[in-house]
């Protein structure tokens, strides 16, 4: 017997399992090899030190309310489970106070998106109404971006559409508001010359851009100062 | 009437998921059963007895308890693992061929289980408070260990205990659970072999893999 072989039987030759003939020829090893021996012997003690936790256990009283706790869990487990559509239609069920908040909650919240969606819009075309080229902005540009932003100073550029004409009253209110801005010192100027057939006041004055003028454009920032 | 009359009258369709077991736990029928075989009682069980699988219950709840209990080394985890196993069981029960004994079927459910289990829980490492049980002191082995008063073993029995789990924490899984039932339930290699749905040449390459490692862990007590 080779110790391979011998090793592999310690433990059937423990528990008394192996038949006598071969349980006499691995003692017989055991006798004469001595690694196999002290393997042997190390094997057997570990398996009486692990056979003590057999008595690691609780008190039998720890088991008195085993079944009652089975049945408990058992009837938990047993009850139907709703399906995936009775959940769904349980998570969109409201009860009929919280309905009618929800329904109050989103016709106000849509009419407010209708409210600033219009608003965003409007502005747009109120401004195209009101360009003359005495009241146009052209104010400054930030000085901070003054060296890189390229200067535009021509616009030709016609709005087809007819644009409603502004009552001269309230471009006379305008005109104070724009006098304080330094048109000298813009760096990019648009020029809108308003062509109106003064002749028709019920035609809308057409806006012509004249010319776009693009110089080069660098992107270096030269004289940034933060 | 006789069990086995009773198990050819009573109706025997396609079994699905067994009726819930009556509440009360003792009954006079459970009297009866507790003495009849598992292959009786879990036919019963699957035409609705519920007594029949109480009595299974009653049967096997501790060893398979001290099964869990050595692979997790927690009563808590082990009460919930061996009360899970007995619910997947009975609910399982129609899926029971017979090839197997309800026994090693059960073990096979436990194991599978608290091995999942323990590998979700990975690096938990938690201890029952509780202590071993008095017959210790008079078991051979112990006396015998705690006689060789070394400054090594002068170890109570609370360290030991809690050397023994936490080298067994150190093994994997599959490992631990050959050792469990091995070494300290004292179960063939066949028998593990089913349980663990290998070979029984896997089970005795994982005892010595394992054993390698727990010479290692436990040389002061060896």
């Amino acid at each position: 017997m080779n110790c391979r072989k011998a090793q592999s039987q310690f433990d059937d030759l423990s528990v008394g399992r192996l038949p006598e003939p071969l349980a006499a020829a691995l003692r017989q090893h055991l006798d004469d090899c001595t690694d196999c021996r002290v393997a042997h012997q190390r094997a057997s003690r570990l398996q009486r030190l692990l056979a003590l936790k057999q008595h690691e256990r609780p008190a039998t009283e720890y088991f008195d309310g085993f079944l009652a706790e089975f049945h408990r869990r058992l009837d938990v487990e047993m009850q139907p489970r709703p399906s995936v559509w009775e959940r769904l239609a349980g998570a969109w069920r409201v009860e009929p106070v919280r309905g009618w908040r929800f329904g109050f909650a989103g016709a106000l919240g849509m009419t407010v998106a209708a409210v600033v969606l219009w608003f965003s819009v409007r502005p747009a075309n109120q401004t195209v109404a009101t360009a003359r080229p005495d009241l146009l902005p052209v104010g400054p540009t930030p000085t901070l971006f003054s060296a890189s932003v390229p200067a535009v100073q021509a616009v030709p550029l016609t709005i087809a559409a007819p644009l409603p004409s502004l009552p001269r009253e309230s471009w006379g209110r305008l005109q104070p508001e724009m006098a304080g801005n330094p048109a000298g010192s813009a760096t990019s100027v648009m020029s809108i010359s308003a062509v109106a057939d003064r002749s028709n006041e019920s035609l809308a004055p057409r806006y012509v851009l004249d010319r776009v003028t693009v110089s080069p454009a660098s992107y270096e920032v030269a004289n940034v100062h933060f | 009437m006789k069990l086995f009359d009773k198990l050819k009258t009573s109706p025997a369709g396609s079994h699905t998921v067994p009726a819930p077991a009556p509440a009360a736990p003792v009954s006079e029928q459970t009297t009866d059963l507790h003495h009849e075989d598992d292959e009786i009682l879990v036919a019963l069980a699957r035409r609705g007895e519920g007594a029949a699988f109480d009595v299974l219950v009653e049967r096997y709840k501790e060893r398979l308890y001290a099964t869990v209990y050595h692979m997790t080394s927690n009563h808590e985890d082990a009460n919930d693992l061996v009360q899970d196993t007995f619910i997947k069981a009975y609910k399982s029960l129609g899926s029971f061929r017979g090839h197997s004994s309800f026994y090693t079927w059960l073990y096979r459910i436990a194991v599978n289980r608290t091995i999942n289990f323990l590998k979700r829980r990975k690096n938990r490492n938690q201890f029952s408070l509780d202590d071993m049980d008095s017959a210790i002191q008079t078991d051979p082995d112990f006396v015998e260990l705690m006689s060789h008063v070394t400054p090594r073993r002068e170890a109570g029995l609370t360290e030991l205990r809690d050397k023994l789990n936490e080298a067994l924490q150190k093994l994997s899984e599959p490992h631990r659970a050959v050792v469990t039932m091995h070494d300290v339930q004292g179960m063939t290699h066949a028998d593990i072999a089913k349980v663990m749905n290998c070979s029984e040449g896997t089970v005795r390459s994982r005892l010595f893999y394992a054993r390698q490692q727990l010479q290692g862990l436990l040389s002061d007590y060896l």
